[in-house]
C-alpha cells in the first residue's frame, strides 16, 4: 500500500513540476520564431536537429552528474551512463562536421538516429533514477 | 473519462510514472538551455555561433559529469 501512494506520489509531483513549468522545458522548442527565417529550410531542419541532439545530451549529462554526486548512483553505474552519452556526444559532433561540410540530408539523418538513442539513454536514465528513489 | 485516467488505464501505472519522471528529469535541465538559445537568438547571434555554443555546452557538460563522478569514493 505504501508503495502505491509513493508511485501516486511520484506522479502528482511530475504533473505540478509540469504545471510550473517544468515539462515546458522539454516540450517548447529550442528555436524561436524569429530565427526559422534566417535560414534556408534543408539548413535548418539539418542544424535544429544537431542542436536539439547537443541540447539533450547536456541536460541528461547534467542529471548524470548530480545522480553521482549526490549518491543515487554507484561510480560505475554512473560512469556507465556517461560513456554511453560521450559516445553519443561524437556521434554529434559528426553530424555537426557534415552539417560545416554542406551534406544536409546527411547531416540531419546522422542527428536524427543520434535523438533516437538519446531518447532510449534519456529512458534508461529515469528509469533507474526512479527505482533508486 | 478524465485524460490522466485514461493516460493510466492505456499506459499502465508503471510506464506512467516512467514517462512522468523521464519528463520532469528532462524538463529541468532543457529549460535554462532553451532559454539561453531564446537570449541569443534575440540578441541576433548567427544561427552557426548558436550551433557551436550548444556543442560547447555538451563538450563542458561531459567533463563536468565526468568530475562529479570521479569525486565519488570507490564502492
Amino acid at each position: 500500500m505504501r508503495k502505491l501512494y509513493g508511485i501516486i506520489g511520484a506522479i502528482i509531483l511530475a504533473l505540478a513540476l509540469g504545471g510550473c513549468g517544468t515539462l515546458q522545458g522539454m516540450s517548447e522548442p529550442l528555436h524561436g520564431d524569429q530565427a526559422a527565417t534566417t535560414e534556408a529550410p534543408a539548413m535548418r531542419n539539418a542544424r535544429v536537429a544537431v542542436d536539439e541532439a547537443n541540447a539533450s545530451l547536456t541536460a541528461l549529462n547534467k542529471v548524470i552528474g548530480d545522480n553521482a554526486e549526490t549518491g543515487v548512483w554507484t561510480k560505475a553505474q554512473a560512469q556507465g551512463y556517461l560513456n554511453d552519452s560521450k559516445a553519443y556526444g561524437k556521434k554529434v559532433d559528426a553530424a555537426r562536421e557534415l552539417l560545416r561540410g554542406g551534406l544536409l540530408v546527411d547531416a540531419k539523418s546522422q542527428a536524427e538516429a543520434v535523438k533516437a538513442l538519446i531518447l532510449v539513454l534519456h529512458k534508461r536514465v529515469a528509469d533507474a533514477a526512479r527505482k533508486e528513489n | 473519462m478524465d485524460p490522466i485516467t485514461t493516460a493510466v488505464a492505456e499506459r499502465g501505472l508503471a510506464r506512467l510514472v516512467d514517462w512522468a519522471f523521464t519528463a520532469a528529469l528532462a524538463g529541468m535541465e532543457r529549460a535554462p538551455i532553451v532559454a539561453k538559445v531564446r537570449e541569443m537568438e534575440t540578441a541576433g547571434t548567427s544561427p552557426d555561433e548558436i550551433t557551436d555554443e550548444l556543442q560547447k555546452g555538451r563538450q563542458e557538460s561531459e567533463v563536468e559529469a565526468q568530475g562529479k563522478i570521479d569525486r565519488v569514493p570507490e564502492a
